[in-house]
Order: structure tokens, then sequence, then C-alpha cells
């Protein structure tokens, strides 16, 4: 059964063989295809706070470590123990936010998500996430491509590449960046690596033009615009003959889709013509660079048929260093924002009758450590925490996934996971299962062996599973 | 199937061939002895050769046939190394014949040999095809009634051993380690032989329950070979490890009852959800639709022209969802069309097209829609008129149409609708409510506002 899977899989992708019905040599490589069995969700919204939230302040209340602030870290937790910018021993840090209970699931949630209570009966919270880097770009590697280093290709393309796309006017993975920088792994964390490059995100502008030169020039018609790209197509198709390259292919296919997007993107990118109450929901204002503005676009991206949209979030690496990254300044200020968005992005999917396919994620590339960051030995001048791999919190929504419900616990302290600990690997298992895959299925032939986007490990998260 | 498999699908009825030719060649060489039957021994050679050829043709197909997946990769291992060992014992008896028949004892023990190792091979074989323990089925067993049916009334009351242990052992276990078959010379359908082990004997350690093998196995990473149950097999739940796992700490005692094993917060909750995970467990099992050829291929090309984006349902399942945002002819015909594969498509998306009522006259041919997507279009309650004779479908949504209250409540009788989606549809909050009022299966969705926070700006401020 799971080699008759793999082999469909494998059959159906085997995008550039000979000619198609209509004569084309390019059969289109994002029609859909079938998963290995029927699928509860059929796109996902990922969004990733680029910097790694602290769990501490949002979702996993340790009222123990409270009691504990200010004193030394025990040794037991630190000794052997390698962190990015703690040396020698650092202080317990209390939550910095005040927690109370929610919902009717009653699950713990901070002051600082003030809106988020009222979508919690929708969600499942991971408090007991780990992972093995504690550096961003590495770890950012390993959260969207399956391994810390370069080369392989993200979670979007295996998605794209499994699922096609239901909608051949717009790319099938889009991404879009707010915070003002790019997150720290840089554009490879949404590459195709080795997979046929049309199935890379599609990164758009998240100010001005979605997506530059989509305008004819002056006085070039759409018709003139078609017959240049039907010549170009039929040169590449000539060099193709030729040298039997696949990345011609792929450029065919790009140019064929760009004509498209001509006129479907700028409709699907403009949240202006969105009415007032949504923009009052999301907090969104047309024409700047914002969360709010591309949560609202992953809205519009994914009610129009684009299989995986990826937004990352710059800014959350509180350490303490400055006011802008204090827990109990900046900090805040960047829950407010995520949080009246994130809200209202899953408020709107559910009155749209989105969310049931729609599966969302949330979380950091890790955690934060419950000690107070002490940069070279001495305490930071604002209240920070480190990079912390070994428990944190993540969030899942929608697309078959349990509401209200939590999953995983940590100790007293919030240091290590003592229950329902999951790996980053088990999180990606569970993406896949949701949209139809075994995980060690979906896989590549690459250098000789099959690839797959979770190397030899994770296990989906079932219990979390409505 | 390929030309490869159906090569290895040959295997169960070329190897009776090199079977029946060595007996013969056996019986024939052993009677041989009898001065009556000495000129067997001209023909030995010949039959014999013939028997190897048909021998090593049986060892390509089968090797084929083990590229399949078997549920049973250890024997399909052994099999074949001893299947190639009788083999090459009989080719090495084919070149040493001559030298044996000399050495009167030699030559007996050789062919006891030879039929030993082509028994052997041939009950593998065997053991293959109807299951281990086939053969001795209903020789040597003593019990074999297994229950099933998890029945219990009082959770306090039951006993943790016959009520849930043994019940779990059954659902998860007993398959390959029960009355038919015996993996690893275990049985674990009755307290006599779990007491008793397997060939690895330490069952089940009360002392350090992690050392004994029945836990051992099943907490072990599932890439283990050893794992328990296999990988590809259902596993065990949460709860029922839980459960298990506060048995054996508790002595494994095979007469006690839940309450008298005093169990803390953690099995409680396990006791809480030991039922409905495993009814979880067997609903996703269970497929409910009828299998069905898949589409035809001209048929999908033509759908595709029009601009349809057909998505097949998954690799087992040929029903379709049929995707509308590309559909470059009008959409009344592009529906028409649809509606000829009417017995395939079970999602029908058209949101944010220019649908309007009079393109939806086909509707109510596509009876085995599921999902139904008319969202953002120019529909109104004719529409739903159409939709009224549907029904299989689970999930509506017309979420932004100009659809009334009146249009919505023809449909709430609908065997199996779960839920419509109805934000921003013409409905009044007067009409809202009298619709909740209906007695229906549906659940009707108008959407939630947001409700602002008060703290908002407050936190804004000391942010800054």
């Amino acid at each position: 059964m799971g080699m008759m899977a793999l082999g469909s899989v494998l059959d159906s992708c085997n995008l550039f063989s000979g000619n198609n019905a209509d004569g084309s040599l390019v059969s289109n490589p994002l029609s859909p295809r079938s998963p290995h069995f029927q699928g509860k969700a059929k796109s996902v919204i990922f969004l990733h706070m680029a910097g790694a939230p602290s769990q501490l302040e949002m979702f996993d209340y340790k009222p123990e470590l409270q009691k504990m602030d200010g004193l030394d870290c025990p040794d037991s937790f630190i000794k052997g123990k390698k962190f990015a910018f703690i040396r020698g021993v650092p202080k317990l840090l209390g939550p910095q936010a005040n927690f109370k209970q929610y919902g009717q699931s009653g699950l713990w949630l901070s002051d600082n998500l003030p809106h988020f209570q009222q979508v919690i009966d929708d969600v499942t919270i991971l408090k007991a996430v780990n992972t093995d880097q504690f550096n961003h770009a590495p770890a950012q590697l390993l959260m969207h491509c399956g391994t810390p280093r370069l080369g392989r290709p993200s979670m979007g393309s295996w998605v794209t590449y499994g699922l096609g796309s239901e909608n051949s006017n717009l790319p099938g993975f889009v991404v879009l960046t707010s915070g003002g920088r790019n997150p720290d792994a840089g554009k490879s964390i949404w590459g195709s690596g080795f997979l046929p490059s049309v199935y890379q995100g599609v990164q758009c502008r998240s100010e001005g033009d979605p997506v530059l030169f989509l305008e004819d020039p002056n006085g070039f018609d759409r018709d003139m615009r078609k017959a240049s790209i039907e010549a170009i197509n039929n040169v590449n198709e000539l060099s193709y003959a030729e040298y039997k390259d696949p990345e011609i292919l792929a450029r065919i296919s790009q140019y064929e889709m760009a004509f498209k997007m001509q006129i479907a993107v700028p409709d699907v990118m403009s949240i202006a013509d969105e009415p007032a109450y949504i923009h009052e929901m999301y907090g969104t204002k047309p024409g700047e660079e914002s969360f709010a503005n591309n949560a609202l676009l992953a809205r519009k991206l994914v009610e129009k048929g684009v299989r995986f949209v990826q937004l990352f979030d710059w800014g959350w690496d509180s350490h303490g260093t400055g006011e802008d990254t204090a827990l109990d300044k900046g900090f805040i200020g960047k829950c407010l924002q995520n949080d009246k968005a994130v809200s209202a992005l899953l408020l709107d999917l559910k009155q749209r009758g989105l969310l049931e396919e729609t599966l969302v994620v949330w979380g950091g590339e890790f955690g934060r450590t419950p000690m107070q960051e002490n940069r070279d030995g001495k305490q930071n001048s604002f209240k920070g925490r480190d990079h912390h791999s070994d428990a944190f919190s993540m969030w899942m929504a929608g697309g078959g996934i349990k509401g209200g419900f939590s999953y995983g616990e940590t100790d007293p302290i919030g240091y290590n996971a003592i229950e329902g600990k999951v790996s980053v690997y088990d999180i990606q298992a569970t993406i896949l299962k949701q949209l139809g895959f075994d995980h060690e299925q979906l896989t590549y032939q690459f250098q000789g062996r099959p690839f797959r986007l979770t190397d030899v490990f994770g296990k989906p998260i079932d219990p979390i599973i409505a | 199937m390929n030309l490869i498999e159906l090569i290895g699908r040959f295997h169960p009825i070329l190897v009776h061939l090199p079977i029946g030719i060595f007996v013969l060649v056996i019986v024939m060489d052993g009677l041989t002895r009898f001065d009556k039957f000495a000129y067997f021994s001209a023909s030995i050679r010949l039959i014999l050769g013939i028997g190897i050829v048909s021998a090593i043709l049986s060892l390509v197909t089968g090797y084929t046939l083990s590229l399949e997946e078997s549920n049973n990769q250890d024997l399909v291992d052994n099999h074949q190394w001893t299947a190639i060992g009788t083999t090459a014992l009989f080719t090495a008896y084919y070149f040493l014949r001559q030298k044996l028949i000399a050495k009167r004892l030699a030559h007996t023990y050789t062919l006891l040999l030879l039929l030993v190792m082509l028994a052997w091979t041939g009950h593998q074989g065997g053991s293959l095809t109807h299951g281990e323990g086939f053969l001795t089925e209903g020789i040597f067993e003593t019990k074999t009634a297994t229950e099933t049916q998890l029945n219990i009334k009082d959770i306090n009351q039951a006993l943790v051993y016959k009520d849930l242990v043994q019940y779990t052992l059954n659902q998860k276990c007993v398959q390959c380690h029960g009355a038919e078959k015996q993996k690893g010379k275990l049985r674990l359908d009755d307290l006599t032989w779990i007491k008793a082990g397997g060939k690895n004997g330490n069952l089940i350690n009360t002392s350090n329950p992690a050392d004994g093998e029945l836990i051992k196995r099943i907490l072990m990473d599932d890439i283990e070979e050893h794992h328990m149950p296999p990988k590809e097999k259902t596993q065990l739940t949460d709860a029922e490890l839980v459960i298990l796992q506060w048995w054996i700490n508790a002595g494994a005692s095979f007469d006690k009852s839940v309450a008298a094993l005093t169990p803390d917060a953690k099995v409680m909750k396990a006791l809480a959800s030991f039922k409905a995970e495993n009814q979880n467990q067997e609903k996703a099992i269970i497929k409910t639709r009828e299998s069905i050829k898949p589409l035809e291929k001209k048929i999908q090309e033509k759908l595709e022209k029009m601009g349809w984006v057909i998505s097949p349902v998954a690799s087992d399942d040929n029903h379709i969802r049929l995707t509308g945002y590309n559909i470059e002819i009008s959409l009344k015909d592009a529906l028409a069309s649809a509606a000829e594969i009417s017995e395939h498509v079970i999602e029908l998306k058209l949101s944010f097209s220019a649908l309007q009522d009079n393109d939806l006259n086909n509707l109510s041919k596509l009876k085995n829609l599921e999902k139904l997507w008319l969202d953002h279009t120019g529909i109104a309650d004719n529409a739903l008129k159409q939709a009224t004779a549907l029904n299989n479908l689970e999930y509506l949504n017309i979420v932004g149409t100009k659809t009334t209250a009146s249009g919505v409540k023809n449909l709430m009788n609908l065997p199996k609708l779960k839920m419509i989606y109805l934000q921003g549809t013409k409905i009044t909050a007067e009409e809202k409510l009298a619709l909740e009022s209906i007695k229906s299966n549906a659940k009707l969705y108008f959407g939630d506002s947001m409700k602002s926070a008060i703290t908002d700006t407050l936190f804004v401020k000391k942010a800054e």
C-alpha cells in the first residue's frame, strides 16, 4: 500500500516527460496531484515569528518560576549546557506578564494576548516542542527544511510538489515578510532545494506593488505580451530539445505563470478594497508593511486557492539588550500587534468557512530561557531571555486539529519538556499528515537516494488531531 | 500490475515443479538400491537436471515476488535463503552423485538431508501463502476465545487485567501473538501464556517495568526493527499505554479491580479517554465511499481545457474535487460538463466566480457532492433549491451571497448536512434566531465579530 502510494506520487510527478495532449511540451507542474490519503487540510498558513518569541510570557504559565524570580539558576539545569549568550550562573526570571484561564477549555493565556481568548477554543497549544538548534538561522532551516544545513527543499515546496495548486493563475507557494528584515536563514527557508524550481516560494513585496512590473508598458497591449511570451517559450522549447535541462522547462512555465499573474495578482494582493470592518478587525492599514496586512493577505491568498502561505515576522528576539527587546517593553508591543492580527485571521477564516480546510501554524524557531540573560556573565540592562531549545510553545488551528486543547507539559520552571514532548520533525509530519501525506512516503530521488522533509525522524502528533 | 510483478505471481505455481521432481529423484535414487530398480540409475541425472532448471526458475520468480511488500518480511527472507540452499545442495548432488553412490551410508544421509531441506523450504512457502500455523491449526490449540468487545459499566469495578489490559492486547497484539500465530513463540491471548512469556523471556518485569520485553518494545522508537506493534500496524493509544504501564507498576495482578489499584490522576485521565481513543482509531480505519473507476483521461482533458482544476481525493480513491477559479467558458456549460461526471465529483468549489442562479440548473445531478462552495458569487435562493436534492451534502458555503432565510430553510433537513456557512448573506437577525430554532443536524455559522480588548491602548503606550 505504501509502495503504491509512493508510486502514484512519483508517477504523477514525472512532470517533464513527453508531450502533452494540447501539444505543448510542458505539462503544468502545478496541476493537482493525489495525496496518499484524503487530507483534512487543503492549504497551510505558517506564521513564523522570526527571532523566537518567549513562551513564558505568552502560553506557558509558570507560577513556580515567579516564586524563584531573582534566584540563581540551579546548577543541574546549566551544567554542561551551551547557550547562545548566557555565561556563568544566570538568575531565574519570573513571568513578565499576568496569566488567566480563558474559553470553555480554560487554557492559560497572558495579558499580552488580549484578543486571542476569542479564538482559544479553536486552537491546540503545543507546550513541549523541542529543537536541537539554538541559533536563529540553523533553527529556522530545521523548522522549514528539516535540516539545520542549507540545500534542502522547504516545507512549502514539498507541499506544492506533492499536491500542486488549485489556481493556475497564482503561485502555489507565497511568502510574505514583515518586521523590516528577512529571517536570519535568508531566502533558503522558502527555497526549493533539489525539487524543480517551480516549487520555490514566491516572495511578494510587503510594501508598494506586491510584484514588480505587473503593468505592461504604455503602447504594449495584452495580445502583444502574449505573442512575445509565446515566441520566447518557443525558443526555450528548442533549447530544451537540444540540452534537456529541466530548468528550461521551469522557466517556460514561469513565463506562462507571470503572464497569468498580471491579471490575477493585483486583485488578490490588494487589501484596499476590503470593507472597513475587516480593516478594523485585523488592524490593517493599506500601503504600509505590517504583519497585520500580511495576515489579511494570507486569508485572501488561501481563499483563492494558494496552497501554502508562509509569513515571517521579524523582531521577536527578546534578549533584553535594549528597550525594544525587553520583555516588559518592546516585546509587549510586538505581542499586541501580533495578537490582534492573528486572532482576526482565525475569526475571519472561520466565518468564511475556510478554517476547516486551512491549517494555521504559529511559532518561532525555538523558545526562550527561564533565566534572565546575562550576556558575557553580566546581567543585561533590560529584562530579557536567551535562546532556549529544550522546550517551547507553538500552536496549530484548523485543518482537522483539535480546538481548545493543550498538549505537552514543561517542568515547574518551564525549562524541560516532561510530558508530550514533540520535535520539529513531529510538527512537520503532522502538517503533512493533515494534508494527506505519509511523511515517510513523500520523497524525491536526488543524488542516488530518496529524500524527504523529515529526514529519518518524525511522527505525526496524533493526540492533537480531531 | 507490471510485467515484473506478473512474473513473480507465477512463483506459487512454478514451485511445485521442482518439489515434485526432487521428490521423484529421491524416491528413484533410494529404489536403485534394489536390483529390481537398478536401471533407474540411468535416468536420474536427466531428471535431476530438469529439476535443477525448474528450481532456478522458481528462485527467479520467487525473488521477483519478494520485491512486493509482505507483512512477514522475516519469513520471506528465510524462505529465500533456504530455497537457495536447497537448490545449491541438489546442484552439488548432481555433480557428486557418482562418488557418493559407492559409499552407501553417506548416500543415504545425503538423500535424507535433501528431503529435509526440500520439506523445510516447502513448509516456509506454505506458511507464507496460508499463514503461519495453518498446518497445525486445530491440533495444538487450547483456548481461542478472544474478547474484542469493550464492555465496561462501572470503571471502578472493572477488572484491570481482564477488562482493560487483555482488551488492549486482543486489539493490538493477538493477531500475531495468539492462537493462530505465535511470533517469537509468544502468545498474549490468555493469562497462562502471558505468564509463560515468549522466546526472549522476561515479558513483564514488575520491579523494573521498562526492562520487561512487553513495555520495552512498545516504547522502542518505531524505526527500530523490534518495535511493537510493527510500524505499519495500529499502534497503542496513549491511554492504553498509560494503563498497561500502571498495571505492571502495580504488580501485574490478574484479578484486581481498578479501584483496588488506586489510580492516580494521570491514570484516571487515561481511563476516561480509553474508550473514546479506541473508537477514534476504529473510525479512522472505516472507509465509507464506494470504490469507482478512475476518471477517463479524455474526459479529464476536456474538463481541464474548460479551466476546471481536478484534484484527486487520494491515491486509493478515484473521487475528485473540482475547482473553478480558472474557468474560461460560460459557467453554465462548464457545470453541464461537470454533471456528466457526477459519479466522481464529491467536492465542488465555485468561490469568487461570476456564478448566477440559472447557471446551476445541473447542480441537482451532482448526487455525490459532499462539499459545495458557492461563496462570493451572484447566486440567490433559486440555487439553493437545486441543492435540496443533494442528499450526501455535508458542507455548504454561501458566504457573501444574496441568499435569504427562506432559501436556507429548505436545506436544513438534508440528512447529512453538518455545516452551513452564512456570513454576509441577506438573513436578518430575527430570521437568524428563527433558523437556529429549527431542529436539524446542520450547524449554522454566521460568523463572530471581534470584540475589542480594553487593555489595547494601555499596553501599546507602555511598550512605546
